[in-house]
């Protein structure tokens, strides 16, 4: 219990950064699911082709 | 508006993915903190950050389109700049438990340290003598001369004589053997010691960051002892005090490592900081 408190202290204090660190996974996540939902429907498409 | 409808909102699992991703960036932030780098990395998540939302918002395709072209360059940036911090990753890596190996023990060497130690400390001779634990310091020896010679305080301490060939540099001693002397340490680059501290306490610390070498320095202004483990170093030791911790640390195998690390980092948080009593070298 006094870990997962010092823990969760420790990301208090730094909550700054990981909030930063949020944006930055939301934007990576947003970028990687667009380009591989590019791709499932390019290869959709390429399959409906054939 | 357009702004908003290019994301998508995230499902569960994707804002599990997301919390995931959060987590390791900011375990790469906080090893990068207070490092070189630290202010390159920011620097460079900011400018990449800012001109995604702008060319996003202001519709900017073509700029959008370069922007997402040069992530890959981006990332082979990444590796360049933070070279040495990889590297140092990679080593503590291969430190944990699971990759452990038998350190062969080092008890013989432990009376002539100390002896000799206390003699340079004594004469305020300046000295640097590396220990090799689990990693291997091959790299560092082959910068200095080989030895190959039994530890013996008589022959550090006409290494570390003033005006003697090899006493700018390091000493490393693996197993029970001086194996090199006049070696080349790498300088620690964390900003909190660029000012305190001088090169022999800095190039203790940078050898630490790369290996589980222990490092024993000695001032040459005002002849104190410090051990630096870890990236971490203790300074203005006791000849008593520094004994038991040298004692401690090679009679013990790895507890005697961990047990000093614990020692540290819980003195580390007690203080914020790492002792440092004194300006010197």
């Amino acid at each position: 219990m006094t870990k997962l408190k010092k823990i969760f202290l420790h990301l208090w204090e730094d909550k700054y950064l990981f909030i930063l660190c949020f944006i930055v996974a939301f934007l990576c996540w947003q970028g990687i699911n667009e380009a591989l939902l590019n791709d499932s429907q390019e290869k959709t498409k390429i399959s409906s082709k054939n | 508006m357009s702004f908003y409808s290019n994301f998508e909102l995230p499902d569960g699992q994707g804002w599990f993915e997301i919390i995931i991703l959060s987590i390791l960036m900011y375990s790469i932030f906080r090893f990068f903190k207070g490092t070189r780098g630290s202010s390159i990395f920011s620097g460079l998540i900011v400018f990449f950050i800012s001109l995604y939302i702008l060319t996003s918002v202001i519709q900017l395709d073509v700029l959008n389109w370069l922007l997402s072209k040069l992530t890959l360059y981006f990332s082979l940036a990444i590796i360049i700049i933070f070279q040495p911090e990889i590297r140092r990753a990679l080593a503590r890596l291969g430190r944990q438990p699971w990759g452990k190996s038998e350190i062969a023990s080092q008890k013989n060497i432990i009376a002539p340290l100390i002896d000799c130690t206390k003699s340079l400390s004594q004469k305020k001779i300046g000295a640097l003598i590396a220990i090799e634990r689990e990693i291997g310091t091959r790299s560092f020896q082959d910068t200095g001369t080989a030895i190959n010679a039994a530890v013996s305080p008589e022959l550090i301490t006409s290494i570390f004589f003033p005006r003697s060939p090899l006493h700018d540099g390091g000493v490393i001693i693996s197993g029970t053997k001086i194996k090199s002397a006049g070696c080349i340490f790498p300088l620690s680059q964390k900003d909190q010691f660029n000012k305190t501290l001088g090169t022999r306490h800095r190039a203790a610390i940078g050898i630490t960051e790369e290996t589980d070498a222990v490092v024993i320095v000695i001032s040459e202004q005002t002849g104190a002892i410090s051990i630096a483990y870890n990236g971490k170093l203790r300074r203005g030791l006791s000849e008593d005090r520094f004994s038991r911790i040298i004692t401690s640390m090679l009679t013990r195998k790895r507890t005697g490592l961990d047990h000093f690390r614990k020692k540290i980092d819980n003195e580390d948080e007690n203080r914020g900081v790492i002792k440092m009593e004194t300006i010197d070298d």
